[in-house]
């Protein structure tokens, strides 16, 4: 007769791994991440791969951990297999790793020079974005497309960015607070700073996130390519209010833009 | 041999030299096992009063309001106190429970048993350790009662001008000082254990043991110690500027024209991204501080209870190694959108993923030591099966987070916090799980529970993967970590909440199943059956010795090694496991 | 097939019935040295990985703007020859007890101690100049620089001479001089490993 010998345990820590298993690739069939709104393709492609390579050994491995857990305590055996390993196989799973993780740092220095490292190009909107505890400003350049220079030592109530007065740039300049206004289809570049502590500037429709780091003024650049409303947050901790610290983000016409700017000009010179 | 034993009761102090002021390893091990238990129930405490905020955010729970009128007005939360709660979670769980249990807790005590040792090379630094340890804890949670402005809460990682600045946060006015000078005591007590394990592993071990033939257990845990001695002191030079210019105001970290609170200060030209860099300098090779070890015990565990050898020896090792040595020059993926030089940035996505190669040995041994085995579930074994399952999800997770444009996404959300839950802090702790389990007989002589043992296993392993598995949803989704309410002013959130009111109810019944683990732990050391030596029929050099050892371990006269520690059915052997003291030649006698 | 794939050779040859391979501290008398030099060793590679530190946020912070080099006071070069005597005695001074002159042991000791104090002291007084021409701690990043580099290693100078306190209060009854040497050496390779560092730190707070 022979019976195998299996402590209930085994059947049912086999039954987990599987679970575990199912639902972590099942619940990966939904789309999690929001509709991307941006140009910023190239990262959803990669992670699109990464999930089906990450995701394959994700159920080759948490399965077959659970399918050795059931098929060897059986504890009819006399004595377990002496071998303390293989060369070819230790060779071929290193080879084969370090292959797959070679192809994903080939193909993620790609995409981060494309997004990152690469240069807006040169008929780009520029806004600055200034964040200080707990709200989000943007600044438009007046129709010469220079800013003012900042100079915290001129913030006062009327204003708030510490815009020079003297520099002649600094007229017409707009300022808004917590809505940033992006023309569709028009790359942007966003020189992202912080009065007083960390900041991150994030639009997870865009795939964009960046610092806002005091004392330094850090681009990031992408083009908007769908019209909406998205929501901007602060995705580093800054404090008391860092969870009120939202902005949103108006990806609209070309026409609606310019429109709004002229308003907020408007606004800015009735104060 | 009666005189000798005689002998030996002579060497054991007093009561007070023996169990407070000892510098016995055993007892040393022990006090810090004990104190950081003490700590992770603290700290995990403070967990669940996070997740009752994200869960329900802003609900008013009268009972909370009268047991701390201070911090929940009304019943609710103030921000304030949440900042200081996750701020206080991840310290204390990073560097008072997991690297102290693992590194002063194990490594004290199994160190000097597994390499055939009395005791520690400075058995009086080692004392020394283990105090300035508790009283740098103390200092932590002191900051809850004597600070003004609560305790720190800049987050873990204090990233500078919130920590620097007093009237940034609450928690920077003088929470964030107790902060540094607790932060102080424990680099300067991990620093001296640290000394102590390397030059013990270095220059005691037994006759015949050479380093290929150690437990991988000692291995992890002295390679750990050097990466310690030489991590830390990063974070040594970042505090001590973080302290300057907190109080003495110079400006290391802070730039100038910062605007904080209506006020122009009048610093100049500091950098933020310095600590940054100083900080994770540390914080990653501290990573694989509380990774290692808890890889060591789970390589131990596995083949003692598959009665095989662990497969892959050699290279086992040698990964040990490479992580260790690979975790320096990993620190810059935590910066990837810091606004560090775009290029650096290139340069640790690839050193990242290089990294993997070394984890993904390790995993893939793990699971050929399974194949072929004799396997025994015993409550150490689901621990360290968990664990490789709790690896390899974190591992795999931790792909993402290395390619930067992928970080880009993800950095600073819940799938960075499901990330490091699975493998840091999920994977140690069943490490430690693991090996309480399977060396408490050692340290006590009484077997702990085995029903309690596995009914607290599988609701940790069940609803650990229930509360932070969906993480990686929330993550995904743009979710951010440290909201104090998620779904007040963020409407692209709220879909997403009844996820979280998911995972908090299951982390209430993982907090409170570890209450079954507490409980036994201290039930069975007074009540639990007696141990043999050798309960697990394991090969180490510890097993060899009464349970518990006596005073000092082998008085004198240290054993012989023959053979590896991991000849598990041995064709030869008569049984099927060969202690490392056995030479051949007696193999066949079977005399052990 | 499966034979093919899983040698059954463990890959740690077992020697059978001869011990060895590890180090068999039973038989080494020097072997509590041993343990010593490798602790030594490894407590000034934490202070050298801590200067390291301070080192590159020297330069990460020479790098912003504000960058100005301080008044340096030139007494700091009689204090650095100072340090580098006090080396000099030390070596002396092992001399003395390798060759059994234990007056001029004491002597030469005490002359480091001396000499160490005098170091601090004259730290001091660096900083009163210092201060004196208008530079405190917070005055200039290259002046906080100044005064946290020379603090820091102060302090484990200041460790280093109470080190020697004791081995100079230790003299009194010297039975073993084989022990005594072993400590007096560590306590030289501390010495001149901060004398060392104080030069380094010399040429990194000038010119850098």
């Amino acid at each position: 007769m022979k019976t195998s010998k299996r402590p209930l345990e085994a059947y049912f820590l086999f039954l987990v791994f599987i679970l575990i298993v199912v639902l972590g690739s099942a619940s990966f069939f939904k789309k999690w991440m929001p509709p991307l709104a941006s140009n910023r393709i190239s990262i959803d492609q990669m992670m699109t791969a990464l999930f089906i390579v990450t995701g394959v050994f994700f159920v080759g491995v948490q399965g077959l951990t659970g399918y050795f857990i059931w098929k060897y305590s059986n504890q009819n055996v006399e004595k377990a297999a002496y071998v303390s390993g293989s060369h070819a196989l230790e060779i071929t799973w290193t080879l084969g790793t370090a292959v797959i993780l070679a192809v994903f740092g080939v193909w993620s220095v790609r995409v981060w020079r494309k997004t990152v490292i690469q240069p807006p190009p040169s008929h780009a909107l520029q806004v600055e974005v200034v964040a200080q505890q707990f709200s989000w400003n943007f600044l438009y350049p007046n129709q010469d497309g220079v800013f003012g220079k900042l100079n915290p030592q001129y913030i006062s109530f009327l204003n708030p960015l510490g815009l020079d007065p003297k520099d002649p740039a600094s007229r017409g300049d707009i300022w808004t607070k917590d809505n940033l206004y992006l023309p569709v289809g028009k790359p942007v570049v966003l020189k992202i700073r912080s009065l007083d502590v960390v900041h991150s500037f994030f639009v997870p429709d865009f795939r964009v996130k960046q610092d806002a780091v005091p004392g330094m003024a850090i681009s990031t650049w992408f083009i908007p390519e769908k019209k909406g409303k998205y929501e901007i947050a602060c995705s580093q901790f800054c404090g008391r209010g860092h969870y009120t610290m939202r902005g949103t983000c108006y990806v609209v016409s070309q026409k609606r833009f310019r429109k709004e700017l002229k308003h907020l000009r408007k606004e800015d010179e009735g104060e | 041999m009666e005189t000798k034993t005689l002998e030996a009761h002579h060497k054991i102090p007093g009561f007070w030299r023996h169990y407070i002021f000892s510098t016995n390893h055993k007892i040393i091990g022990i006090q810090y096992l004990i104190t950081s238990f003490f700590v992770a129930l603290t700290a995990a405490g403070m967990a669940m009063l996070i997740r009752l905020e994200i869960a329900w955010p802003e609900h008013s729970w009268p009972l909370l309001g009268r047991i701390f009128p201070g911090a929940f007005p009304g019943g609710v939360m103030r921000p304030e106190v949440y900042a200081a709660l996750f701020t206080m979670h991840g310290t204390l769980m990073v560097f008072f429970f997991l690297s102290a249990a693992l590194v002063g807790g194990f490594g004290n005590f199994l160190i000097p048993l597994q390499i055939g040792a009395d005791d520690m090379a400075f058995p009086f630094l080692n004392m020394l350790s283990y105090w300035v340890y508790l009283l740098g804890f103390l200092v932590m949670i002191s900051s809850f009662f004597f600070s003004p402005g609560g305790p720190a809460s800049a987050g873990w990682t204090s990233y500078p001008p919130l920590s620097a600045i007093k009237s940034a946060v609450a928690g920077s006015n003088w929470g964030q000082s107790f902060w540094i000078v607790g932060m102080a005591f424990f680099i300067a007590s991990f620093t001296m254990g640290g000394l102590n394990f390397v030059t013990t592993v270095l220059s005691m071990r037994a006759k015949g043991l050479n380093m290929m033939r150690l437990p991988l257990t000692t291995w992890a845990l002295f390679v750990t110690a050097a990466v310690g001695i030489f991590a830390f002191p990063a974070l040594t030079a970042a505090v001590i500027m973080l302290f300057l210019d907190r109080h003495f105001g110079t400006s290391f970290f802070l730039p100038s024209g910062l605007y904080v609170a209506g006020k122009l200060l009048n610093n100049k030209g500091g950098s933020p991204l310095l600590w940054q860099h100083l900080f994770w300098f540390l914080g990653h090779p501290e990573v694989y501080i509380v990774m290692l070890p808890a890889m060591g015990f789970t390589s131990d565990i596995l083949s003692t209870f598959c009665r095989k050898p662990i497969f892959g020896y050699a290279a086992m090792v040698g990964s040990i190694l490479a992580i260790g040595s690979l975790s320096f020059i990993v620190w810059g993926h935590h910066m990837f959108v810091s606004g560090m030089n775009p290029y650096l940035g290139m340069f640790f996505d690839i050193t990242t993923l290089i990294i993997a190669v070394p984890s993904a040995i390790k995993t893939f041994n793990w699971m050929a030591t399974l194949w072929g085995g004799k396997i025994q579930l015993t409550t150490p074994m689901l621990f360290a099966l968990a664990f490789i399952s709790l690896f390899v999800t974190g591992g795999l997770s931790g792909i993402f987070l290395a390619a930067a444009p992928a970080d880009i996404q993800l950095h600073d959300t819940y799938f960075v916090i499901s990330h490091f839950h699975f493998i840091m802090a999920g994977a140690s702790l069943f490490g430690i799980l693991g090996a309480t389990n399977f060396w408490f007989p050692k340290m006590f002589g009484k077997m702990m529970n085995e029903t309690l043992g596995k009914l607290h296993f599988w609701i940790t392993f069940i609803t650990y993967y229930c509360v932070f598995f969906p993480m990686m949803f929330l993550g995904l989704h743009g979710e951010m970590r440290r909201l104090y309410d998620p779904i007040q002013y963020y409407t692209m959130f709220k879909p997403l909440q009844p996820i979280n009111v998911f995972i908090s109810i299951n982390a209430f019944i993982l907090g409170a199943a570890q209450l079954i683990f507490a409980f036994n732990f201290f039930w069975s050391m007074f009540k639990g059956k007696k141990a043999s030596s050798n309960p697990w029929n394991a090969n180490g050099l510890e097993w060899t010795l009464p349970s518990p050892p006596p005073y000092e371990n082998w008085e004198g006269e240290p054993p012989e090694v023959y053979r590896w520690p991991y000849d598990y059915s041995y064709p030869e052997a008569p049984k099927d496991y060969l202690p490392q003291i056995v030479p051949d030649k007696a193999i066949a006698a079977g005399n052990f | 097939m499966t034979a093919v794939l899983y040698p059954t050779k463990p890959p740690v040859q077992n020697n059978g019935g001869k011990g060895g391979g590890g180090p068999s501290r039973g038989d080494d008398p020097y072997y509590k040295d041993h343990v010593k030099w490798i602790g030594l060793w490894l407590f000034l590679s934490a202070v050298i990985m801590l200067f390291a530190a301070f080192t590159s946020a020297v330069i990460i912070r020479r790098e912003s703007g504000d960058w100005k080099s301080i008044y340096f006071p030139s007494f700091l070069l009689i204090n650095t020859v100072i340090l580098i005597l006090s080396s000099i005695t030390f070596e002396i001074c092992k001399k003395k007890l390798k060759t059994f002159q234990k007056n001029g042991y004491r002597f030469w000791l005490g002359m480091t101690v001396f000499l160490g104090f005098m170091f601090l002291i004259g730290q001091i007084y660096a900083w009163n100049l210092m201060a004196h021409h208008g530079y405190f701690l917070p005055t200039n990043p290259h002046a906080s620089f100044f005064y946290l580099l020379t603090c820091i290693h102060g302090v484990h100078l200041l460790g280093g001479i109470i080190w020697l306190v004791f081995l100079f209060l230790g003299t009194r009854q010297i039975r073993d001089v084989g022990s005594t040497l072993t400590s007096v050496r560590l306590a030289s390779t501390y010495w001149h490993f901060l004398t060392f560092l104080w030069v380094y730190l010399y040429f990194l707070l000038k010119w850098i």
